[in-house]
């Protein structure tokens, strides 16, 4: 195998796939970088076995075939060269030969057929999202996974493909976010994936300035395609629970606020809240609502809200984080809340939801301490 | 690695597998019992190459498949391996030392264990933790596999989880997924819990007879001892390779001596102090615990010739002296001494400070009634 490559290229590509490599595995092959060349350039793959991500990029190919490098020490080379410096690469056996200006470094590779194989990919079950929607969508729901191990399944994001549809959705028990996106999803409908945030995270980083992101499902994995990067992430096994049953249909106790005054006012208020429920009161009453807050040997706060309100009365309970967390995602300025009683799931979602999309936010009350 | 099929001794163990795989009828976890080094991790290991081999539909993997040539060497990464660390090795320094064993099996020899009597297997809650612990277990199982048609995890030392561990394999094993095979290793299934045992299926591994151990202990050592320390060392060894080339590698008979010496210290003498402050300099518990079980078998002998039983001792080599002590002692002060030494073994275990459980053993190992021999 023998190529060569300008050094901006080089870390280029280096940079994409660096952040999948682990820091420390029990596969030693893990800390390397898969090296494919053939006529059309250069392939890089990196893997943590979770996520994996394969780039192409261009390079002179003299000859082909593939190698894998420790990356650590490739990349630290490599940074350390000026960005127009050609870089002669040349791999005999498990040696591999890096030619640059005045100098030259050869480090000792491992055979590629230990490395983890990924999935070839079916390009005609491909569905495409715009980058903007994907990014939005991500934002939207990945930040009610579960951190909780125990329920791995609520520890990633349900992509469920139903028609034209795609549903996000995740939950840790207390909460709840579900965005769904309009859109062309044939050849995946019927198909639920559950995704962990780690990877939609990194598509995000990688999609920054592509157009849009394809995806598509292969044998246990997620495969997400940005311009020439692909990210793999393996799927999280198991049954997403039916949330659908969690979201009430009728919600009777509807308001609107503005947004920014609302988040304001439960940031002040929760100041001084128990520092583990962060729990706050909301009382609903004609015309506004009251946020108030006591805890002993801490204090207490009010806060009163106009609101268009005109029904009966009525006090929940809720974690102040998780209500901030939740307004934090919704994009327009108007919300709506939707509460029935003092102990069924709140609701919050945008005012006027943006073209093609549907979001939705729940959030479990706390039992207040004299309901 | 050596292949399913090649496993030696443990030919029964291994034709129920081929039937279970045959039937296609593989349970969700197994437990493999048996003395330590008879083959139950390598048997593990050879069972999950068979599995995901490309080629093979019966008998052996084919070994020539992508698959097989990972398992083979201990690259694939479907294959999980956990075993007992103590808790002195942390976070990146425990990914590092599962793979120094598995680069170790992979070498040529006989593979044994060597961790401290103090290691467990933990639940790892955090990053320090978590590399073979029960929640890096758990997460993977959760997942789908990377290549692999079944992911297999194998335990060794089972009986060495913590309870925390312990109950926290439970949900794996009471909500199985398919596409995992859990494979418990253990010479010690009475300390795993009901719960646990009662969620596999058991299989046990025969002990080796001395011939078997002999001959692997001749063919297969960088160092091949002489076929009179072999025998020693196979009759010491009750069935157990791995104990075997310990006591190869450790000059068998040099250990027995001093554990002999041992069992007649008299409590309070110069010798007796003088072996204490030795013991405890060499800082090694295995060791340790290695002279107790050096003891319990000289005590079994000499209980043998006592009841003139005709199985052939285990310290035949010093026949003369195990009946010299049997016309010392009687039956039930042996009894006692084998109690004696139980007891040190599992303060030993426990973690007991090192120089209060020799003194301790000295002193109650000594029976006043008795004629002072050796």
């Amino acid at each position: 195998m023998k190529f060569s490559i300008s050094q901006a290229a080089l870390q280029d590509l280096l940079q994409v796939v660096v952040s999948a490599v682990p820091t420390k595995s029990t596969l030693p092959i893990l800390s390397n970088i898969l090296v494919e060349a053939d006529r059309e350039g250069l392939t890089m793959v990196s893997t943590d076995l979770d996520l994996s991500i394969k780039t192409r990029g261009e390079a002179q190919v003299d000859r082909e075939g593939s190698i894998t490098i420790p990356a650590k020490r490739i990349g630290e080379i490599v940074r350390e060269l000026k960005p127009d410096t050609e870089i002669k690469v040349s791999v005999s056996g498990t040696k591999v030969k890096m030619n640059y200006g005045h100098g030259s470094s050869t480090i000792i590779g491992l055979d590629p057929e230990d490395f983890p194989q990924l999935p070839q990919i079916d390009a005609e079950k491909m569905v495409s999202l715009p980058t903007d929607v994907f990014e939005r969508a991500v934002k939207r729901s990945a930040y009610a996974v579960s951190s909780d191990e125990t329920r791995q399944m609520l520890t990633g994001v349900l992509f469920q493909l139903q028609g034209n549809m795609l549903n996000l959705v995740s939950t840790d028990g207390h909460r709840l976010a579900k965005a769904a996106f309009q859109g062309d999803f044939k050849g995946l409908e019927g198909r639920d994936l559950i995704i962990p945030p780690k990877a939609l995270n990194q598509v995000v980083r990688l999609a920054s300035g592509n157009p849009k992101v394809n995806l598509t499902v292969s044998r246990n994995f997620a495969v997400f395609e940005v311009g020439t990067t692909t990210v793999f992430s393996r799927l999280i096994d198991g049954n997403f629970p039916n949330y659908e049953q969690v979201i009430p249909k009728e919600n009777p106790h509807r308001f609107h606020l503005d947004k920014e005054e609302f988040m304001g006012a439960i940031r002040r208020v929760s100041v001084l809240s128990d520092h583990v429920t962060r729990q706050i009161k909301l009382a609903l009453k004609p015309e506004r609502v009251e946020l108030s807050v006591s805890t002993a040997d801490v204090g207490e706060g009010q806060e009163a809200l106009p609101v268009d309100y005109t029904g009966s009365e009525i006090a929940v309970g809720y974690n102040a984080s998780y209500l901030l967390e939740a307004l934090r995602t919704i994009p327009s300025n108007k919300i709506e809340m939707r509460l029935n009683t003092p102990t069924s799931p709140g609701i919050l979602v945008p005012a006027e939801q943006e073209k093609e999309e549907d979001l939705l936010c729940l959030v479990m009350p706390l039992r207040l301490p004299d309901a | 690695m050596p292949k399913f099929s090649e496993v030696i001794g443990q030919e029964s163990v291994h034709r129920l597998l081929e039937g279970a795989l045959e039937r296609d009828r593989l349970p969700h976890a197994y437990i493999f019992h048996g003395s330590p080094g008879v083959g139950k991790t390598t048997t593990a290991f050879a069972l999950a190459q068979r599995l995901n081999c490309l080629e093979a539909t019966q008998g052996d993997p084919c070994g020539a498949c992508s698959p097989c040539r990972k398992y083979e060497r201990l690259q694939h990464p479907d294959l999980h391996w956990h075993f007992p660390m103590p808790a002195s090795v942390k976070g990146g320094k425990r990914a590092e030392e599962i793979r120094k064993q598995l680069d170790e099996r992979l070498e040529p020899g006989i593979f044994r264990f060597h961790f401290s009597t103090a290691a467990s297997i933990a639940i790892g809650r955090d990053k320090d933790t978590r590399a073979g612990s029960v929640a890096e277990l758990r997460h993977q199982a959760g997942m789908h596999s990377v290549e692999a048609r079944t992911k297999v995890f194998v335990i060794s030392e089972a009986d060495r989880m913590t309870d925390a561990a312990a109950n926290s394999l439970l949900k794996i094993l009471e909500e199985p997924r398919p596409g995992n095979l859990l494979i418990l290793c253990t010479s010690n299934p009475g300390a795993l819990l009901d719960t646990i045992l009662s969620r596999c299926q058991a299989l046990r591994f025969r002990d080796l007879t001395e011939d078997e151990i002999v001959a692997l202990l001749q063919e297969k050592l960088a160092e091949p001892p002489s076929k009179k320390e072999a025998q020693l060392a196979a009759a010491l060894a009750q069935g157990s390779l791995s104990r075997a080339t310990g006591l190869v590698e450790e000059e068998v008979v040099e250990q027995r001596d001093r554990a002999v010496r041992f069992l007649n210290l008299l409590p309070d003498s110069p010798e007796s102090h003088l072996a204490v402050a030795d013991l405890v300099a060499m800082k090694d518990r295995v060791l340790i615990e290695r002279l107790f079980d050096f003891g319990d078998l000289w005590l079994g002998d000499v209980l043998r010739v006592l009841a003139g039983s005709s199985v052939p001792l285990a310290n035949r080599d010093a026949e003369a002296l195990v009946r010299e002590h049997a016309r010392s002692l009687t039956i039930p002060e042996i009894k006692r001494r084998m109690a004696v030494l139980k007891e040190a073994r599992r303060a030993l275990r426990g973690n007991v400070y090192l120089p209060l459980i020799l003194r301790d053993v000295i002193e109650k190992l000594h029976d006043r009634t008795a004629i002072p021999v050796g």
